[in-house]
């Protein structure tokens, strides 16, 4: 059932009550007649090259709106996604989204996941009006704009989350935090371990170390040197595996409890990582299992076998970015009159208490000054096989997330 | 100093398989006047085809002999054929088209295994040395180490001890005079392209477990290996050992220290840059005079 309500604003307000009930394989309309009109226009902005392929999310959106489009679009017209390349550079990410508000003339941003382009755009979207429903969040830009909002929780929170569950359930009295040297990125994510650490008592050693780097055995080393009963790792999948390989190599899975954030949570990564590593690694998930039947993950699945492409990863980024696309799909369905940039961002912000069995709890964007609406994961546990879960959901320990907090419990937000 | 002994073993391993690359790249060099920038493609391509073939559950044996025999026979392909072809260009155009023999590799291989993570692990990774209950050094960076030392000692044997190092030598001194002399050139080049590959494989292997299974990263480990060949004049195999060694320990040292290890990975351009302002000093050039090659 689908609740709205408009505010003071005319802002279309949408509220969820039961998202996940929508059936598997369908989308938008859902009436199996292909979008003819007028394309609507969306952009998002993605770290496809440079030192990692983080353009999972806006493949997963781009599926999406693929199955949109096959099935009524929105209203008739279908949805057209351009995704451009950041390449992980400011200054690119800078001339893309530009293009993408100024020349093409998008009416909003829908599931971007990038390293840079928060930083780079937020001052940009808000002067253009434009709202973004980003996949993927990740430095903390990311989750400190006033028109910027993300699915996945950031890779603070759910570094704290893995540092949480390895620091309470084995009772470590010390954490080591690991993250690249990235501004903005690594002293941020660690930042939040250390406040955990804190609050718990626990003391945390910080490794930040160059992202250029070569050999991970040094940093490996670092982490030995440090003598934290645990380790947590603040960083993409592909920067932990060489870490992974030099720890293994010093044996450093025996000695230590190791912790990984959500982007660990891939398909491929217990094959990858080796029987080494089977029971030893902590991985935090900021969306729901990926095996977990409910009626949304299920659909994503399936969205992603048919509208997909075989190479898109299966991963919490392309879960996140599946919802990103649905949920920007349901309020531009609920959009009434003219569908502009003013009425596509106000349907964007007026996203209110949206449930989905993917996630803890529910979703929102709202007309608040920055955007944290997911910082509640679950943790799990690499086997031979795949992903063992561990728990049911609980809450991030930050300091970070008293504001957002407070503004939750204020009312209006989530119900 | 029981802080810095794992460091240095850490970074005498890396630079163990730095040293290595640099060998390759010096052998390659001396015999054909080839500065060879496809060497960290070619050993790229080596770790992606051994990963491959173990993922598809071959014998871990079969990948490594799969692999290195990947990156042998297109180099030697190229030594046969293409390098062959430019004997007679200026040695920067022939260092050039190694560039775009380079690109193309690093190209075709970025767009078959894209940038997804993965791990190629050898069997030696789950073993080493332990010292009170610490493990010192794995098996797999002892083997590097061995394998670095050995390659030294069986190139220099080769060049001193063997027909085809005389030739590879003769050639170094004088192509137009050991030609006439009735060296077959397009044959030693051709082995020096081989051998050059083989090498290639062995440390494309080491690089692709020690550093990151992609394919751009590790074309792009060419830089330390020629900075090792640089320090060794692109002549001296014991020189060019001992700088990617240094090269190898000091990046692992940097790690120590929080206000300089972000500059960790400029020690290949420092160790080169300081290594050719000294050698320009005490007026030592780069591998004699080359211009015979011409």
């Amino acid at each position: 059932m689908i609740k709205i309500r408009f505010g003071a604003a005319a802002a279309l307000v949408l509220s969820l009550t039961s998202g996940g009930a929508w059936a598997q394989d369908k989308c938008g309309l859902g009436n199996g007649k292909k979008a003819t009109g007028e394309p609507i226009q969306l952009g998002a902005v993605v770290g496809r090259t440079g030192p990692e392929d983080f353009s999972s999310s806006a493949r997963a959106a781009s599926a999406y709106f693929k199955c949109v489009n096959a099935n009524g679009g929105i209203n008739g017209r279908p949805v057209n996604l351009t995704v451009m390349d950041d390449t992980w550079n400011p200054e690119v990410a800078a001339q893309v989204a530009n293009r993408l508000v100024k020349d093409i003339k998008v009416l909003g941003m829908v599931g971007s996941s990038s390293f840079v382009e928060c930083g780079a755009n937020n001052k940009m979207y808000e002067t253009e009006g434009i709202a973004v429903i980003s996949g993927v969040g990740v430095p903390r830009a990311c989750f400190f704009g006033k028109n910027y909002v993300s699915f996945n929780s950031g890779p603070r929170q759910s570094t704290v989350g893995a540092a949480q569950y390895i620091a309470e359930t084995f009772k470590l009295k010390s954490l080591t935090c690991v993250a690249p040297g990235i501004p903005g990125f690594g002293d941020w994510v660690c930042g939040g371990v250390e406040s955990y650490g804190k609050t718990a008592g626990i003391p945390v050693k910080t490794v930040l170390f160059d992202p250029g780097k070569l050999d991970g055995g040094a940093i490996a080393l670092q982490i030995a040197a440090a003598k934290g009963e645990g380790v947590v790792l603040g960083m993409p999948r592909g920067m932990m595996l060489p870490i992974l390989t030099a720890a293994e190599q010093q044996d450093l899975g025996k000695s230590m409890k190791w912790g990984l954030p959500t982007s660990a949570y891939h398909v491929d990564m217990p094959k990858t990582v080796g029987k080494y590593w089977a029971d030893k690694l902590v991985v935090h998930m900021e969306l729901q299992p990926m095996d977990s039947t409910g009626a949304d993950n299920t659909n994503w699945k399936a969205v992603m076998e048919k509208y997909g492409d075989k190479k898109d990863p299966r991963d919490t980024f392309s879960q996140a970015g599946f919802l990103a696309a649905q949920v920007a799909t349901k309020a531009l369905l609920n959009v009434k009159g003219n569908l502009d940039r003013k009425a596509v961002h106000d349907a964007f912000k007026g996203i209110t208490n949206y449930r989905t069995d993917m996630m803890c709890a529910p979703w929102y964007f709202g007309s608040g000054d920055r955007h944290q609406p997911n910082h509640a994961g679950r943790a799990s546990v690499i086997t031979r096989g795949g992903f063992k879960t561990l728990t049911e959901c609980y809450q991030s320990k930050d300091s970070e997330l008293a504001d957002i907090l407070a503004a939750e419990k204020k009312g209006g937000l989530v119900n | 100093m029981d802080n810095l002994i794992p460091f240095l073993v850490v970074g005498l391993s890396v630079g163990a398989v730095y040293a290595l690359s640099g060998v390759g790249l010096v052998v390659l060099y001396r015999a054909s006047g080839v500065v060879n920038f496809a060497y960290g493609a070619l050993g790229g391509l080596a770790a992606m085809v051994c990963w491959q073939v173990i993922d598809l559950e071959y014998a871990d044996w079969l990948g490594w002999v799969a692999g290195i025999g990947s990156a042998t026979l297109l180099s030697w392909g190229y030594g046969r054929y293409i390098a062959a072809s430019l004997t007679h260009q200026d040695r920067v155009v022939r260092a050039m088209a190694t560039l775009g023999f380079a690109l193309m590799i690093m190209g075709i291989a970025q767009w078959y295994w894209g940038d997804d993570p993965r791990r190629l692990v050898l069997p030696t990774d789950a073993s080493g040395i332990e010292v009170e209950g610490r493990r010192l050094i794995s098996h797999t960076r002892l083997v590097a180490l061995f394998l670095a030392a050995g390659a030294t000692l069986g190139i220099t044997w080769l060049l001193l001890k063997t027909p085809l190092g005389l030739r590879m030598r003769a050639l170094q001194s004088n192509r137009t005079l050991s030609a006439l002399l009735g060296v077959r050139i397009k044959r030693v080049d051709t082995w020096a392209w081989t051998l050059a590959g083989l090498l290639a494989g062995i440390s494309g292997l080491f690089m692709g477990n020690m550093v990151r299974l992609n394919p751009v990263v590790l074309t792009f480990l060419v830089i330390p290996a020629m900075a090792a060949a640089m320090v060794g004049r692109m002549n001296s195999l014991a020189i060019t050992v001992s700088g990617g060694l240094l090269i190898g320990v000091i990046e692992a040292l940097t790690a120590l220290e929080p206000s300089i290890q972000r500059y960790g990975s400029a020690t290949a351009f420092v160790v080169a840059i300081t290594a050719l302002l000294w050698q320009q000093r005490k007026g030592i050039g780069l591998s004699r005079d080359n211009s015979h090659l011409e």
